[in-house]
């Protein structure tokens, strides 16, 4: 950005060639498939990979809308939201901003795929990284819709609620603070920091922009995570639960692991952790706490947003602590494993 | 990825949300609830396109350092977006069914037990499957014990029928977000006066869906037999597809 290069040309030639590559190369790739239509229809209509295709269909389907509310809203932070503003708005210290983030993310009532996008923009706005991160893992985890969602799924035990919420905000803010300290800038990629050019192009081009960029790259990582997982959740053998309900240890980190690899939207988990009612309550906890902070589905989305070399330090550092947190709640709010 | 083909694959991924609204296969992947989310996002996504499209034809798109740092962030990740469009332009999955029941949805669904609305009146009413096993589960000997219902679901081999009971459950399955989280509600089948027939038998290929008329039989579906009621059947016929397919 410091040298742009000399524009003798409005465009230069290399980007129109490309632009038409690329192109050409997507409406080649949608003839073929029209043209295999029977093939692929029989192809994908064979038990478990039929099973795979509706579950991977369902996961695009259900976190799009999401993905897309997220990138609205990063870009109207871009658009609307100048770093000024956010400076004033947001303690000056890491530290102290942690916190206010964390409890900002409590009024966005999306799952997870909306979180993204605004967590990067927050970025790219001068909001520093670990305040960020912190909303990014409270937004989907403690928001009311979540919360509300949990009590409704655990009828006989209101204490959920409050465990879920008290292990979900240690470990955003548990994440946030260990980010203030050891966190390094060159982890996350150079190109999030850089805020949409102040070139006199109207507002709401901006937004449009803005929106149109999160969403075509956010949304090919989404669909990579529901690839992930569709197959894990056809490969997994539901028999993996039996024989856990007695071991308290194994049965936490199995679910954690679940958790993890079946990426499910943060509104829903609570039902699928009450349905294993033959589990005590501790590595159901466990299940809710990890899922909204690290899945397959999120980690390819952060991957994304921020750069490869930050998730794979992020998502294995916010696994750490979200089982930590969640076991330390489970314990103070159950009064033992349960 | 260069705008132009971003800008089509943003109108084909809106394109396909509202076409899956529109003709209703939504309700195979999402529940009713969904529908205006995943329209509102459609027309969102050919919004910002068309958008981009038309600026880009004014010759309004970013130069230089606006168009490098808005154009190199689309890399070869963008490209999966083709699967979810030619998934539902050309494939249109189905619905998860009596398949999933040994598989993604093989969890029992959660039952709430807290259901005491008096039942419906009329001969013979439809109630849910789930709505059977919850009402089942708040009242092991109530009015579902001597009122005749009538439930709809597809037959499935039964899984730890107790004696009495026959060789088919009845199922469905059960949905709280979208299909991922698909869970199976179940009923075993009592057949004390063969009425059954041939449908008694365990078969397997398409989803044989039937609606069954029984009464509970008492003592069942208690937290003994996890939660799954046993029903006496007095008559049934073979249905078409319900729409929605899923329970939630």
């Amino acid at each position: 950005m410091s040298s742009p290069p000399p524009r003798t040309t409005p465009r230069p030639a290399s980007r129109t060639r490309h632009g038409s590559v690329s192109l050409v190369v997507l409406c080649g790739a949608l003839l073929v498939a029209t043209a295999l239509q029977g093939p692929l229809v029989r192809l994908l209509d064979v038990g478990v990979v039929r099973t795979a295709a509706t579950v991977f269909v369902a996961v695009c389907v259900q976190a799009l809308p999401f993905l897309v509310l997220g990138t609205v809203l990063s870009g109207a932070i871009a658009a609307w939201v100048s770093p000024a503003v956010l400076r004033r708005v947001l303690p000056a210290r890491p530290a102290l901003a942690v916190p206010v983030a964390g409890a900002a993310g409590m009024v966005l009532p999306g799952c997870e795929c909306a979180s993204v996008p605004v967590a990067r923009r927050l970025t790219a706005q001068g909001v520093p990284e670990a305040a960020a991160l912190a909303f990014l893992l409270a937004a989907p985890a403690i928001n009311p819709v979540v919360l509300v969602a949990t009590a409704v799924a655990f009828p006989d035990h209101p204490e959920m609620v409050g465990a879920r919420f008290l292990g979900s905000a240690a470990t955003a803010l548990g994440v946030g603070w260990l980010w203030v300290r050891y966190g390094r800038a060159e982890w996350i990629a150079a190109r999030v920091r850089r805020p949409p050019p102040d070139d006199g192009t109207p507002r709401w081009a901006v937004f449009a922009e803005t929106a149109r960029h999160d969403v075509v790259e956010a949304g090919g990582f989404l669909v990579l995570g529901a690839l992930a997982a569709s197959v894990v959740t056809v490969v997994v053998p539901s028999a993996w639960l039996d024989g856990l309900a007695g071991r308290v240890v194994l049965a936490c980190a199995v679910m954690a692991v679940l958790a993890v690899v079946l990426a499910l939207c943060s509104e829903a988990d609570a039902f699928v952790a009450a349905s294993l009612s033959a589990l005590p309550l501790l590595p159901r906890l466990v299940f809710l706490v990890v899922g909204p902070a690290v899945d397959v589905k999120l980690v390819a989305l952060q991957a994304g947003a921020f750069g490869r070399a930050f998730a794979v330090r992020f998502a294995p550092l916010t696994f750490v602590v979200a089982v930590t947190c969640a076991v330390a709640a489970g314990l103070l709010v159950f009064g033992g494993p349960r | 990825m260069s705008r132009d083909t971003q800008h089509v694959l943003l109108v084909l991924v809106g394109g396909v949300l509202v076409k899956i609204v529109v003709d209703g296969s939504y309700l195979r992947y999402v529940k009713p609830w969904s529908a205006t989310p995943v329209l509102l996002a459609g027309v969102v996504l050919v919004t910002v396109a068309v958008v981009g499209m038309v600026r880009d034809l004014r010759g309004r798109a970013p130069a230089g350092a606006g168009h490098d740092h808005l154009d190199h962030g689309a890399g070869p990740s963008a490209w999966m977006l083709v699967l979810p469009v030619l998934a539902l332009l050309l494939v249109v999955p189905p619905a998860l069914g009596s398949a999933a029941v040994d598989g993604v949805g093989a969890r029992a669904a959660p039952v709430s037990a807290v259901a005491d609305d008096p039942l419906p009146a009329g001969d013979a009413p439809a109630l849910g499957l789930l709505d059977v096993v919850s009402r089942t589960a708040a009242d092991p000997s109530g009015p579902l014990t001597t009122r005749d219902v009538t439930v709809t679901g597809f037959l499935v081999p039964a899984r730890g029928a107790p004696t009495g009971a026959g060789a088919v459950d009845l199922a469905r399955l059960v949905i709280t977000c979208c299909a991922a989280d698909a869970s199976t509600v179940r009923v075993h089948l009592a057949d004390p006066r063969g009425a059954l027939g041939e449908a008694a038998t365990g078969g397997s290929g398409d989803d044989r869906w039937v609606a069954v008329r029984g009464r509970v039989v008492a003592g069942t579906g208690t937290p003994d037999d996890g939660h799954v009621p046993t029903l006496s059947v007095t008559s049934w016929s073979p249905v078409a597809t319900p729409d929605p397919v899923y329970e939630y």
